[in-house]
């Protein structure tokens, strides 16, 4: 997927929405600071997430860090075969490393969410 | 988001717990600092061997090592392999959200090992021979004890890893604890600690303090000593019913 076309929160997940459907993953800017990917541990499908609700956890260098939701929904797919090919993520975090796909709740609450070049600018910002 | 301070508060440290009260207690801590910016340091022991499992590591990853067989076993919130807790000292950091030192990356590994190195030198009068960050890691091999791992941010003794640490990251703040070796176990005869290797280092009684404040100051942090009131204690123990393990 074109970054361009994308929505982000400034917790480093990204966002597509097709419809009601919002396919979400981490950006390559998370991808590359986490490094070395090691564990990755997604929700089941059916389980309502609030907008800012941890659906997962990711562990590189031995961190433990937390994926927070987007946006409010219900989870409807999941990426089962993300934990067995984490070099998708560093490969291809907008196509290949996706990692849920969620019936959202209320689409425009995307539009709360950051563009990609506020998204840059974010990171650029908050000294990461 | 609450601002960061950038005055750290040092709380129970030189003593010892069980390892889910430890847990517990980690776990609180993190998520004092998200709720006020407090960053915090404390070292402590365990009161008993106990072993902690990497937050994803199965709970049967030490079922065919018959030395920690009966042994208490926590899970940490924490990534990285299991470590059997005895003789050594365990430190933990919290970094609130927005602090510096929070930043994404393996600099907080880095500054804080550093910083350990130095005081242990400092408590020599004098580097200590061989003593230092892990110039060549093989990150590719994953045994389950943490101490049979390589990673580029442990601090060595020769060829033996005697500090080893791993993070939690949740919401910009940052839990990081890591364990100093300091004799080898029965539990984990396989590994061993500073004083096997530096038998002419005497660590004080107040190592755990000092140990602390070097932490502390490493990060830039001024100091300030509050124990945990009785209400905090209450919260910590409900935290401990929530803890998984025995």
């Amino acid at each position: 997927m074109d970054p361009a076309t994308l929505k982000f929160s400034k917790s480093h997940e990204w966002l597509h929405l097709d419809g009601e459907i919002a396919t979400v993953g981490i950006t390559d800017f998370a991808v590359e600071a986490l490094t070395d990917l090691v564990f990755v541990d997604l929700p089941e499908v059916g389980r309502t997430l609030d907008a800012g609700e941890i659906f997962g956890e990711v562990e590189s260098v031995k961190a433990v860090s937390d994926l927070y939701a987007p946006v409010a929904g219900e989870v409807t797919e999941v990426n089962t075969g993300l934990p067995d090919d984490l070099d998708a993520l560093g490969e291809d975090p907008f196509g290949r490393g996706w990692m849920i796909r969620v019936a959202v709740t209320d689409a425009s609450a995307a539009d709360a969410l950051l563009d990609e070049t506020a998204y840059r600018e974010h990171c650029q910002s908050a000294g990461h | 988001m609450v601002t960061p301070s950038s005055t750290c508060r040092i709380v129970e440290t030189g003593t010892a717990h069980p390892g889910r009260w430890n847990m517990a207690c980690d776990e609180w801590l993190l998520n004092m600092a998200l709720q006020s910016g407090q960053p915090t340091v404390r070292v402590y022991a365990w009161s008993r061997p106990t072993v902690s499992l990497g937050y994803f590591q199965k709970p049967d990853a030490l079922d065919s090592n018959p030395h920690v067989a009966g042994l208490d076993h926590v899970r940490r919130l924490s990534g990285g392999g299991a470590i059997v807790h005895h003789h050594e000292w365990t430190y933990s950091c919290v970094v609130p959200a927005g602090d510096p030192n929070a930043a994404p990356g393996t600099d907080l590994y880095d500054v804080v090992h550093r910083s350990v190195i130095d005081q242990l030198a400092t408590l020599a009068g004098g580097p200590i021979a061989g003593l230092g960050l892990r110039e060549i890691a093989d990150g590719t091999d994953k045994p389950a004890l943490c101490f049979a791992r390589s990673a580029a941010e442990d601090v060595v003794c020769g060829k033996h890893k005697v500090l080893g640490s791993a993070q939690r990251r949740r919401r910009g703040a940052v839990l990081q604890h890591g364990s100093l070796l300091l004799r080898s176990s029965s539990h984990a005869p396989e590994f061993v600690g500073l004083e096997d290797l530096v038998p002419e280092l005497v660590l004080p009684e107040d190592f755990p303090e000092l140990m602390a404040r070097t932490i502390a100051m490493s990060l830039g942090w001024q100091l300030a000593h509050k124990p945990i009131s009785n209400v905090e204690l209450q919260e910590i123990a409900q935290q401990t019913d929530l803890q998984p393990g025995t």
